[in-house]
C-alpha cells in the first residue's frame, strides 16, 4: 500500500478530538476543504505543508524528525523506538515518547504497521539535503560528485588493509566504508593513523559539513597532508578546488555514533543582566509619551507637507531628512515613526499624485492617550512589514527605503507574536512593585536564542528581525528599560484592551494651561491638551522634546496668529483664558505692537481691476448687478477689482455704456494652483472607532474545522481508493516515481503527448522537480525531460532494478 | 508618579517648576551637575552636560545619586536613554588619573586596561608621554601635564588630576576682618576649592569675587599672582586687598603695560602677558620669577587663548578661576574645565538677591520712533552701516535726556558703544565721559568723585563694561551696544547690582529704535536678560513724561 493511503486510512481511523486538533495545528491542510481522508493525507504529504509544518516544531522535536529521516534513509525502512532512542543520548524515553506522539499527531510522522516510524511524504525533501547537519550518504555522493565513487574503490584498501579492490562497485565500496564508520572500533583503527591536524578539521566540519579547506593549503600551494590524507580515504568528498563536504557516515561516527550529541529538551532561559521595576517602568511609560508626541508631530508636519515618494518606490533620503529634521529625531527613528503611522493607516499614500499624506490627523488627536497607543500596538502587531530593515543594505548595495516594498515581511506579524511569546517566557511574571525583584533584561541574543529554540527552522529569520523588533516594542513601551512591561505582558497575552487601561492609568492626565514668562514663552507642564496646543501652535513656535513643550512667541509667530484671522484682543484673550499666571508686560506689548503694525500693506487675489479718477463712476459700476455676477468689489474708492478676466470686466463695462481702456501692464495672473491648504479642514474626517487596525494571523476559525470534520466524515469509506478528480492521484503518481527513483527502478509511464495521444514507455527515473521528471530511457541510452502534468499513470516494475 | 517639580526632557534639558513646593530642594539637588541655562520667572530651565557632569564626578558624586536624583523629583518618566547617556559619560571620568609616583614620578594611571590602549594610540597623546611601566601605568612628561589634560578631555576620557601642587613660596596674608566677615557662601566657595585643590568659583557680579580670592590666599598662605582683565580692574584688586588682608602696600606689585613690578603679591593683566614681541612672549618669564603658591584668573570667561597654553604649563601650581558665568562665546569652556579646573562652587543669581546680598534689577525697555527723514536714511544706508545709523539716532538724546531728568539725583550712568554720540550726549547732559582715551588718572579721578556722590551722572564707552566698582550706580542708560552679546549685558547690569544703601532696585533703561536692527538687538537682549530672570519691560518714548518710569 503506498505511503500516502497507509497515511489516508490512519487519519481516518483517529478521533474527531485529534483531527480537530491536527487541523488547528496545520490549517494549511483544509484551506481549501478537501474533500476526503485521502486528498487530506496528499496534502499533508506535501513539500510546501510540511514544510510550513516544521516552522511551528521546536528544536527536541526536529531533532527527532531529522534522527528518523537520516535514520529511515539508510535503510529506507520504518525506524523502531529503540534505534531511535540510541541515536539521541541522553534522550528519556518519556521526553522522547511525548515529543513523538506530538509528531504523529501533527502528521509529521506515520507510523509502520510494525510498529516502527516513518517520515510522512516528502518530508526529506523539505529537512533539505543535510538533515541534522549531516552531509550526504557515502552513495550519494558517490552518484553526484565526479570521480568520488572510482575514489571510494580505491579507498577501500586503505581503510580496511587486507580487503581488496578488485571488481568492487562504487555502491559496494561505499557499503564497505559505511560500515567501517559505523563500528566504534573500527573508526578507531582509522582515526589512529591520522596525521596532525586531521581531527581538527573534521571537528569543523561535524555541524557544518560542507566547509572550505583553503586554510588548510600548504606553503606549497597545495593541500596540506591532513587534507590529502582525509581525501585519500574518502573521509572528505571533494565538492570542488576548495570544498569539501563531510560525508554523514564520517559526522556521525564523529558524533559518537549517534546522530545528535544530545537532545535540547530544555529552552535555553537564561538572563544575563536584570533590571529594576522602576527603571523599566520609567522607561515604559517614557517612550509611550515620547512616541505619541512624536506621532502627534509627525502628523501634524506631513498634513503640512505631504512626504513624496521616489519613482523606484519608497520615501527617499532627502524627504526622511525633511522629516527628521521637523522632528529633531534619528534617522531611524523618523523612518520608524512613518512605517507606524503608514501602517496604522494615519498616513495613507494617494495614489493620485504618490505622497503619503496624514488623513486623519483629526481622528487621531480625537482619541484619548491610552486609544493613540492602542492604536499603534495594533498596527505594528499586525503590519506585514519590518521597519527595522530600513536603512540597511539590499545584496545589490542599494539601501531599503523607508515605506518601500523592500522592507515587506509577510510573516512579520507571526514574529512579533513569537517575540511577545517568549519575552513572556523569559518574564517570570508577578514582581510590580517598584522595590520588588530584578527584572530579567530581555537581550537580542536571549530572546533569538528562546525563539530559535522554539522554531529553529527560523532561525535566519529571526536573527534578522528579532533585534529591530525589539526595538520596536520598546518604543512602544512593551517593554522598558529591555525588561517586559506589565502592558507588554497584558498585550502578549492577547489583552490589548487591559493593556491599555493600564498605560491610561499610568499616563498623566493632559493639562489645560500653561505658564507664560517675560522671555516670551509659554511652558506647558506637561503634555497639552490638543485643542490649547493647536491654539499656541498657531500664534507661536514650539522648542523643545520631551514631554514639556516650550513655545515662544515672536513679532513672526503673532503675525501668523493675525494671518490666520486672530487679532489682539483675541489672542490676549486665548493666552489668559489659558495661562496660569498673569501675562507679562512684555508679551501684552508684543502681541499689541505687532497687532498695530499689521496690515498697513495689504494683498490679495483679483483677476482684473477697474481705476478711474472718478469714484461717481466706480459707483455706477458697482451699483449695477451684473457686477456682482463678475464678482466686483471695491478696495479703494477709485479701485475696483474683480475676480474675472480682464476682457470679461471690459465687455461688461461696454455693455453699461462706458469705454474702458486696457492697462498694458500690471497684468495680474487669473489663476493659481491650488494648494493643500485650501482644503476645508476637516474633509478626511473620520469617526475615531472607524481607526482600528485589523488583526490578522494566519489561522482557522473553529466553524471552519468543524465543517471540514463533517465533510471528510461523510466521504464514503471506499471513495479513498477512487479519490475523483483531486489533487491526491497526481501526489500518489509522484510519491510513485519518487520510490522509483529511490529504488532505481524501472517503470512504466504513460504520457500524453503534444497530439494528446497516450504513450506508454519503458523509462528509469532520475530526478522529480520544479514540475520536471528527468527520466534515462534504457532502450535509446538518452536521457530525457518529462512535464509532470503529461504523466498519466505511472506503474513499477517490480524487482527490476535498473543496475548492479 | 511623583508630582515632583522637574520635568526632564529628552534634548537634555530640565525644566523646574519654581513654585513648586519642592522647588528649591530639587534646585540643589540638580545644581551639582546641571548647568543652570535659563532663569525666567517661573520655570527655569537646566542643561546636562558632559562637562557639567563630570564637574558632578570631581565633587564627588556618582551616576546612580545623579540618577536617583532626576527620577525623585521628576514629574514624567525620564527618557531611558538619557539615563543611559548620563551613567555612560560619568563613568568616563576618573577612568584615567595623573598621579605622582615615588619612582617615576609623573604616571597616568587607568584602572581600565582598554581605555589606555585606547588613549596611548591617539596620535595627538603619544608624544607626550613616556616608557610603559606596567599595563595600567604610563609615564608623562611633566612639562606636558596641562596639554594632556586638554587632549584626554576632546577624547572624552577626562582624566582627574592627583598630582598635587608645589607649595610654593610661604607668605603670610591674613584676612582683616574688621567690621566686616565673609559671607557664608564666599566660605564655602573657598573651602569647596581648597578641597578640591583648583578650580573655578562662580559667582554673579556683584557677589564678591574679589574676597573669595582674598579668602583663597590667605587659606594659601603662599606668594600669589593674579591675573585680571585690565589695569583700572588691577587697582580695584590692589585697593580691595589692602583694605581686606593683612598685605601692605609694599607687598603687591602691579605688572601692567605702565608699570613692571614683581612683588609676593603680584596683580598682571592678561594683556600684557599676552603682548607679542618678534613672535616671543617677553613678559612669560613673571610665570617663573617667583614661586607662586597660587595662580588667581579673574574673569575666566574672557581668559585669552594663549593664557591658555600658558596656563598647561602651570599644573603644578593651584589655580582659582572667578567667573559670572562659565559660557564663553568661543565656547572653549572645556580647556577651562581641564586648564584651570572643574567648577568647585556656583550660587545662582537669584538665590544670592534673595538673600539680600546684590540688588535687584528692573529692566525697561524704551522703543523710540526714528523721524522720516532718519528712517529713509536707514532704508537706504548700507548694510554695514546700518547699526550705527539707528543706534546714534537723536530722538534717543532726547530720550536720554527725559530718563535723567526723571531719576534727578539718583547716582547714574550713561553706556554708549560710539564716541560721537557719548561725546554728545556728555556736552548735553553737562556730565564728564569716559572712554577710550581718557588716562587712568582722570578715569580713577572721576570714578572716585562719582562714588563720592560729587558727580550724579557719567557717561562711559564700554572702557566701563569690565571690573569697575560703582557700587552706587543705581541707574543705568545705555544708548548702543555691540550687538546683543550676552557677556556684554550680564557685565552692564553687573556695574548696578552692588547692593543699594537703602535696599532701592535698580533700573536698567535700554533706548532702542523701533523697526531697526537696533530692536533686533534689543530682542535678543530681552531674551537674555528676562531668561536671566530679572523684571521686564517695554514703554513706548512717547509715555515716558506721563508715567513715572521709577513708579
Amino acid at each position: 500500500m503506498s505511503a500516502i493511503r497507509a497515511l489516508a486510512d490512519q487519519l481516518a481511523r483517529r478521533s474527531d478530538d485529534d483531527l480537530r486538533r491536527l487541523l488547528t495545528l496545520r490549517p494549511d491542510l483544509i484551506l481549501p476543504a478537501v474533500p476526503d481522508f485521502a486528498a487530506l493525507a496528499a496534502r499533508a504529504s506535501t513539500r510546501a505543508s510540511l514544510q510550513r509544518a516544521l516552522d511551528n516544531v521546536n528544536r527536541p522535536e526536529l531533532q527527532v524528525l531529522e534522527t528518523v529521516t537520516v535514520l529511515s534513509e539508510d535503510d529506507g525502512g520504518a525506524v523502531d523506538r529503540a534505534r531511535l532512542a540510541a541515536a539521541l543520548p541522553g534522550s528519556d524515553g518519556d521526553v522522547l515518547k511525548v515529543i513523538l506522539s506530538r509528531l504523529v499527531e501533527r502528521a509529521l510522522l506515520a507510523v509502520a504497521p510494525e510498529g516502527g516510524l516513518l517520515p510522512v511524504g516528502a518530508l526529506a525533501d523539505a529537512l533539505g539535503p543535510y538533515p541534522a547537519g549531516l552531509g550526504r550518504p557515502f552513495r550519494t555522493l558517490a552518484r553526484t560528485v565526479p570521480r568520488f565513487g572510482p575514489a571510494l574503490v580505491d579507498a577501500v584498501p586503505l581503510l580496511a588493509p587486507g580487503s581488496s579492490s578488485e571488481a568492487l562497485t562504487s555502491a559496494a565500496a561505499a557499503r564497505i566504508i559505511d560500515s567501517i564508520t559505523s563500528q566504534p572500533a573500527a573508526w578507531q583503527d582509522v582515526l589512529a593513523g591520522a596525521p596532525e591536524g586531521a581531527s581538527a578539521l573534521l571537528a569543523r566540519l561535524r555541524d557544518a559539513p560542507v566547509g572550505s579547506t583553503a586554510t588548510d593549503t600548504a606553503s606549497n600551494g597545495g593541500v596540506t597532508p591532513a587534507v590529502r590524507w582525509l581525501l585519500d580515504r574518502c573521509l572528505l568528498a571533494p565538492l570542488d578546488a576548495l570544498h569539501v563536504e563531510l560525508p554523514r557516515g564520517v559526522g556521525i561516527a564523529l558524533r559518537g555514533h549517534t546522530v545528535f550529541t544530545a537532545l535540547d529538551v530544555a529552552p535555553p532561559l537564561e538572563i544575563e543582566r536584570t533590571t529594576r521595576p522602576a527603571l523599566r517602568d520609567n522607561a515604559s511609560f517614557g517612550a509611550i509619551a515620547e512616541t505619541l508626541r512624536l506621532m502627534t508631530a509627525l502628523l501634524g508636519s506631513v498634513a503640512a507637507a505631504p512626504v513624496t515618494t521616489l519613482r523606484s518606490g519608497g520615501v527617499g533620503v532627502r524627504e526622511l531628512r525633511r522629516v527628521r529634521e521637523a522632528l529633531r529625531v534619528s534617522e531611524a527613528d523618523a523612518a520608524w515613526l512613518l512605517e507606524l503611522a503608514a501602517a496604522v493607516g494615519l498616513l495613507t499614500l494617494d495614489p493620485d499624485d504618490s505622497r503619503w499624506k496624514a488623513s486623519r490627523l483629526d481622528a487621531w488627536e480625537a482619541l484619548g492617550r491610552d486609544a493613540q497607543w492602542l492604536l499603534l500596538v495594533e498596527g505594528w502587531l499586525a503590519v506585514d512589514r519590518a521597519p527595522a530593515l530600513v536603512g540597511s543594505r539590499l545584496p545589490d548595495g542599494t539601501g531599503i527605503n523607508t515605506l518601500a516594498a523592500e522592507a515587506s515581511r509577510p510573516d512579520a506579524p507571526m514574529v512579533r507574536q513569537r517575540l511577545l511569546s517568549v519575552a513572556t517566557e523569559l518574564s517570570p511574571a508577578g514582581g510590580a512593585e517598584p522595590s520588588g525583584p530584578q527584572l530579567p533584561v530581555l537581550t537580542d541574543q536571549a530572546v533569538i536564542a528562546l525563539a530559535t529554540w522554539h522554531q529553529p527552522r527560523l532561525q535566519r529569520r529571526f536573527t534578522r528581525l528579532l533585534p529591530g523588533m525589539l526595538a520596536e516594542a520598546q518604543s512602544l513601551g512593551l517593554t522598558g528599560g529591555g525588561a517586559l512591561t506589565d502592558a507588554g505582558r497584558l498585550v502578549a497575552e492577547g489583552r490589548l484592551e487591559e493593556a491599555a487601561r493600564s498605560v491610561r492609568e499610568a499616563l498623566p492626565t493632559p493639562v489645560s494651561h500653561v505658564v507664560l514668562q517675560a522671555d516670551l514663552t509659554a511652558v506647558a507642564p506637561g503634555y497639552l491638551e490638543p485643542d490649547v496646543a493647536r491654539g499656541l501652535l498657531r500664534m507661536s513656535t514650539p522648542e523643545g522634546q520631551g514631554p514639556a513643550t516650550t513655545y515662544r512667541f515672536s513679532a513672526d509667530s503673532i503675525r501668523g496668529a493675525l494671518d490666520a484671522g486672530e487679532d489682539a484682543p483675541s489672542i490676549l484673550a486665548f493666552l489668559a483664558l489659558h495661562s496660569a499666571t498673569e501675562i507679562p508686560q512684555a508679551l501684552t506689548y508684543l502681541v499689541e505692537d505687532t497687532a498695530s503694525r499689521y496690515g498697513s500693506l495689504r494683498v490679495g487675489r483679483a483677476g482684473s481691476y477697474v481705476r478711474t479718477e472718478d469714484d461717481a463712476v466706480a459707483a455706477t459700476v458697482l451699483a449695477d448687478p451684473r457686477a456682482a455676477v463678475l464678482g466686483v468689489v471695491q478696495i479703494a474708492p477709485t479701485v475696483l477689482v474683480s475676480a474675472a478676466s480682464p476682457q470679461e470686466l471690459v465687455a461688461l463695462l461696454r455693455d453699461l455704456g462706458f469705454s474702458p481702456a486696457t492697462d498694458a501692464t500690471g497684468s495680474v495672473p487669473t489663476t493659481s494652483a491650488r494648494t493643500d491648504t485650501d482644503r476645508e479642514p476637516g474633509q478626511y474626517r473620520m469617526p475615531p472607532e472607524q481607526l482600528r487596525s485589523r488583526l490578522n494571523p494566519w489561522s482557522v476559525a473553529e466553524e471552519e474545522v468543524a465543517a471540514q470534520l463533517a465533510t471528510l466524515r461523510s466521504a464514503r469509506p471506499g471513495s479513498a481508493d477512487h479519490p475523483a478528480a483531486s489533487d491526491s492521484e497526481t501526489l500518489l503518481g509522484l510519491e510513485t516515481l519518487r520510490a522509483a527513483i529511490r529504488s532505481r527502478s524501472r517503470i512504466r509511464l504513460g504520457t500524453a503527448d503534444s497530439e494528446g495521444n497516450h504513450v506508454r514507455q519503458i523509462l528509469v527515473p532520475l530526478s522529480v522537480s520544479g514540475g520536471r521528471l528527468r527520466v534515462f530511457d534504457p532502450e535509446n541510452q538518452v536521457e530525457k525531460v518529462v512535464s509532470v502534468h503529461r504523466v498519466m499513470d505511472v506503474e513499477i516494475l517490480e524487482g527490476s532494478p535498473s543496475d548492479g | 508618579m511623583v508630582d515632583g517639580p522637574l520635568i526632564v526632557q529628552s534634548d537634555k534639558t530640565i525644566l523646574l517648576e519654581v513654585d513648586h513646593e519642592q522647588a528649591t530642594e530639587a534646585r540643589h539637588a540638580i545644581a551639582a551637575f546641571a548647568e543652570l541655562e535659563r532663569a525666567p520667572e517661573h520655570v527655569h530651565s537646566y542643561r546636562l552636560t558632559p562637562l557639567g557632569l563630570w564637574n558632578a564626578r570631581a565633587a564627588g558624586l556618582d551616576a546612580e545619586r545623579v540618577l536617583d536624583t532626576l527620577l525623585k523629583y521628576s514629574r514624567f518618566p525620564v527618557p531611558h536613554a538619557l539615563l543611559i547617556d548620563i551613567e555612560d559619560t560619568m563613568s568616563r571620568y576618573g577612568r584615567l588619573r595623573l598621579e605622582k609616583d615615588p619612582q617615576h614620578g609623573l604616571v597616568l594611571r587607568t584602572t581600565d586596561y582598554p581605555v589606555l590602549e585606547e588613549v596611548l594610540h591617539a596620535k595627538k597623546i603619544q608624544p607626550l608621554l613616556g616608557p610603559r611601566i606596567d599595563g595600567e601605568t604610563v609615564v608623562v612628561h611633566s612639562s606636558q601635564r596641562g596639554q594632556l589634560k586638554q587632549l584626554l578631555l576632546k577624547l572624552g576620557w577626562p582624566a582627574e588630576d592627583f598630582a598635587g601642587y608645589v607649595d610654593g613660596t610661604p607668605h603670610p596674608i591674613v584676612l582683616a576682618e574688621d567690621g566686616w566677615t565673609l559671607r557664608p557662601y564666599q566660605k564655602l566657595a573657598v573651602e569647596n576649592f581648597w578641597a578640591g585643590g583648583s578650580g573655578v568659583v562662580v559667582l554673579p557680579c556683584g557677589a564678591g569675587k574679589t574676597l573669595v580670592g582674598a579668602a583663597a590666599m590667605a587659606t594659601s598662605q603662599t606668594t600669589t599672582l593674579i591675573l585680571v582683565t585690565n589695569t583700572v580692574s588691577a587697582r580695584q584688586w590692589k585697593d580691595e586687598l589692602l583694605k581686606r588682608t593683612s598685605l601692605t602696600e609694599e607687598e603687591i606689585g602691579e605688572y601692567s603695560g605702565a608699570v613692571k613690578e614683581v612683588r609676593p603679591v603680584t596683580i598682571a593683566t592678561y594683556q600684557v602677558l599676552t603682548t607679542k614681541r618678534g613672535g616671543l612672549y617677553p613678559h612669560l618669564e613673571l610665570l617663573d620669577a617667583n614661586d607662586w603658591g597660587l595662580i588667581v584668573y579673574d574673569e575666566v570667561h574672557l581668559l585669552p587663548a594663549p593664557i591658555f597654553k600658558m596656563t598647561a604649563d602651570l599644573q603644578a601650581r593651584r589655580r582659582l578661576g572667578l567667573t559670572a558665568t562659565l559660557v564663553r562665546e568661543d565656547g572653549r569652556e572645556g580647556e577651562v574645565f581641564s586648564l584651570i579646573g572643574p567648577k568647585r562652587y556656583d550660587a545662582p543669581w537669584k538665590d544670592i538677591e534673595a538673600q539680600g546680598y546684590i540688588a535687584p534689577a528692573d529692566c525697561v525697555e524704551v522703543r523710540v520712533d526714528l523721524p522720516r527723514d532718519e528712517r529713509v536714511a536707514y532704508a537706504m544706508a548700507e548694510d554695514g552701516d546700518k547699526y550705527r545709523l539707528c543706534a546714534t539716532s537723536d530722538t534717543k538724546s532726547d530720550v536720554v535726556e527725559r530718563l535723567v531728568a526723571a531719576h534727578e539725583g539718583e547716582q547714574l550712568l550713561v553706556i554708549g558703544q560710539y564716541i560721537d554720540q557719548l561725546d554728545d550726549l556728555g556736552a548735553r547732559l553737562d556730565a564728564p565721559v569716559i572712554k577710550g582715551e581718557t588716562t587712568v588718572r582722570e578715569r580713577q579721578r572721576l570714578f572716585d568723585a562719582f562714588r563720592s556722590g560729587e558727580i550724579h551722572v557719567l557717561v562711559v564707552s564700554k572702557v566701563a563694561n569690565f571690573s569697575i566698582d560703582l557700587p552706587e550706580a543705581s541707574v543705568a542708560i545705555q544708548v548702543s551696544g555691540s550687538f546683543g552679546s550676552r557677556q556684554e549685558e550680564a557685565q552692564r547690569l553687573g556695574r548696578l547690582l552692588r547692593p543699594k544703601a537703602d535696599g532701592r532696585a535698580a533700573r536698567f533703561y535700554t533706548v532702542v529704535a523701533r523697526d531697526t536692527l537696533d530692536q533686533d538687538f534689543a530682542a535678543k537682549r530681552q531674551r537674555f536678560l528676562a531668561e536671566q530672570g530679572y523684571a521686564y519691560r517695554i514703554l513706548d518714548a512717547a509715555s515716558i513724561g506721563d508715567t513715572k518710569p521709577s513708579e
